[in-house]
């Protein structure tokens, strides 16, 4: 999406009402990455937040936390010991990112937040010297979207972004797939993966429920441990509900028997069922 | 004035909900439990502004606080506060509910709730403001009226552009460039700086 159009929606966007293909056009500009875009977004987005405060405040009914328990604890969580590793390194991006706003809070709050800014403050300081690699290496995930972003359609309304989790002992290694709902188009980006032996190579693989894995295709990763795969074509019919690669023999296996070193479920497939 | 700046800084404290929000991540319950605590009325009341249903209201609740649990690491904050992502979340959630078919067939078109005892009708007894609500309040009647009465549309009626400009019979482009001036506007009023 053209830069100016993106600007005009980022509003509209933050305050909910576009359509569907709007937002998911805006979706798309911001994931390149656009510096003014993401901080007219920002800017706008505390507005959003005071305006929100504006509203008659009336408290949820207290069953609601209880519902909302009852729901979390009766879903399939298949990824959960895989979640705890990859979230250290995505929020450090988040601590990182944090440093503009609690500037912002310094200014109005010092004397009664003193004691917990000072915490905040040891945190920031830990965390901003990692800050620099990890805007590098962000930028670069970034550039490499944009360049797959018209190949993806990331615009398109209701595009899955699944997350994958680093495994054991590979925990650093994450990545994500790109895909359309009916599967008829797709992309795996993974980051941190070890350089596979001569031998062998990675393979994607498309979860089922109750069903083997799919294989979606094959790949190897560049020096810095990152790599790129446009998937593999699947049937309509195939009911993908998550995905993992694993490590195999050249060429690829029919089904898994390597080590697996990222996997990640849909959350929008585990909800319902 | 200290005590309204530490009430809000309450819930203006990024770096805590970002800790938060890395706990939920890791399956933490008790995180997930506290960051539902800051802001389920915050969300449910947002929700309710929109929806002008209690019961949809809430199942908004469960949505917002469900995708936290199930996606706290799509939480960008080069994009904003927790507050804002949840802000953002809230009102999408509640505005494509009003754009359902179910609820278009439940006859909820009617305009949504307004904000929270505006000039008119200050003093009811049912619209307790918070401080926070008055300085936004304020803010607003400071703006040129059609810029306000644009935000109006948008924020608390939840209109798109083309609803707007068909309401007020005002070119599409005039709406956008009027939301934006206005939004623009009210940020340096509130002196919002990020
Ligand atoms: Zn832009």
């Amino acid at each position: 999406m053209d830069h100016k159009i993106a600007l005009e929606l980022l509003e509209s966007y933050l305050f909910g009402t576009l359509d569907d293909a709007e937002r998911a056009a805006v979706e798309a500009h911001l994931l390149t990455g656009c510096a003014e875009c993401t901080a007219r977004l920002r800017d706008v987005s505390e507005l959003s937040v005071r305006l929100a405060q504006a509203v008659p405040q009336v408290q949820a009914p207290a069953r609601a936390k209880e519902r909302l328990f009852d729901r979390i604890r009766t879903t399939h969580h298949p990824a959960k010991r895989a979640r705890a590793s990859s979230g250290r390194l995505r929020f450090a991006w988040g601590m990182a990112g944090v440093a503009t706003a609690a500037a912002g809070v310094l200014l109005w709050q010092t004397t009664v937040l003193r004691d917990e800014l000072r915490t905040t403050n040891r945190l920031l300081a830990s965390t901003i010297a990692d800050t620099g690699r990890l805007r590098t290496e962000l930028s670069t995930y970034r550039a490499e979207v944009e360049k797959y972003k018209d190949a993806m359609m990331l615009g398109e309304p209701g595009v899955r972004f699944v997350s994958l989790d680093g495994m054991e002992p590979n925990r650093d290694a994450f990545g994500n797939v790109v895909c359309k709902p009916d599967m008829s188009a797709g992309m795996l980006y993974v980051y941190r993966f070890p350089m596979a032996p001569e031998d062998k190579e990675y393979q994607l693989w498309g979860l089922r429920d109750g069903l083997p894995p799919v294989s979606l295709g094959m790949f190897t990763v560049d020096p810095n441990g990152a790599a790129m795969l446009k998937m593999k074509l699947i049937p309509e019919a195939t009911h993908i509900v998550g995905f993992a690669v694993t490590i195999e023999p050249k060429g690829g296996m029919s089904q898994p028997t390597g080590m697996m070193y990222v996997k990640g479920m849909d959350p929008m497939e585990e909800g319902e069922g | 004035m200290a005590k309204t700046r530490a009430e809000s800084g309450q819930r203006n404290d990024p770096a805590r909900d970002v800790a938060l929000l890395r706990r939920i991540h890791e399956r933490d319950e008790g995180a997930l439990s506290a960051f539902y605590d800051r802001y389920s009325t915050f969300v449910y009341s947002l929700a309710r502004s929109v929806l002008r249903d209690d019961g949809d209201a809430e199942d908004v609740v469960q949505d917002v606080f469900f995708r936290v649990w199930e996606r706290a690491d799509a939480f960008d904050p080069d994009r904003g506060s927790p507050a804002a992502w949840l802000t953002t979340m809230t009102r999408r959630l509640a505005i494509d509910r009003t754009r359902s078919r179910s609820f278009r067939a439940r006859g909820r078109e009617a305009p949504l709730e307004a904000v929270a005892g505006s000039a008119s009708d200050a003093g009811r007894d049912s619209v307790t403001n918070s401080a926070e609500a008055n300085e936004v309040l304020a803010a607003l009647e400071q703006l040129e009226p059609a810029y306000r009465e644009v935000i109006r549309l948008s924020y608390y009626e939840g209109l798109s552009h083309s609803g707007i400009a068909t309401k007020l019979g005002t070119p599409l482009g005039t709406v956008k460039s009027r939301l934006r001036e206005g939004v623009t506007q009210l940020r340096r009023i509130l002196a919002i700086k990020t």
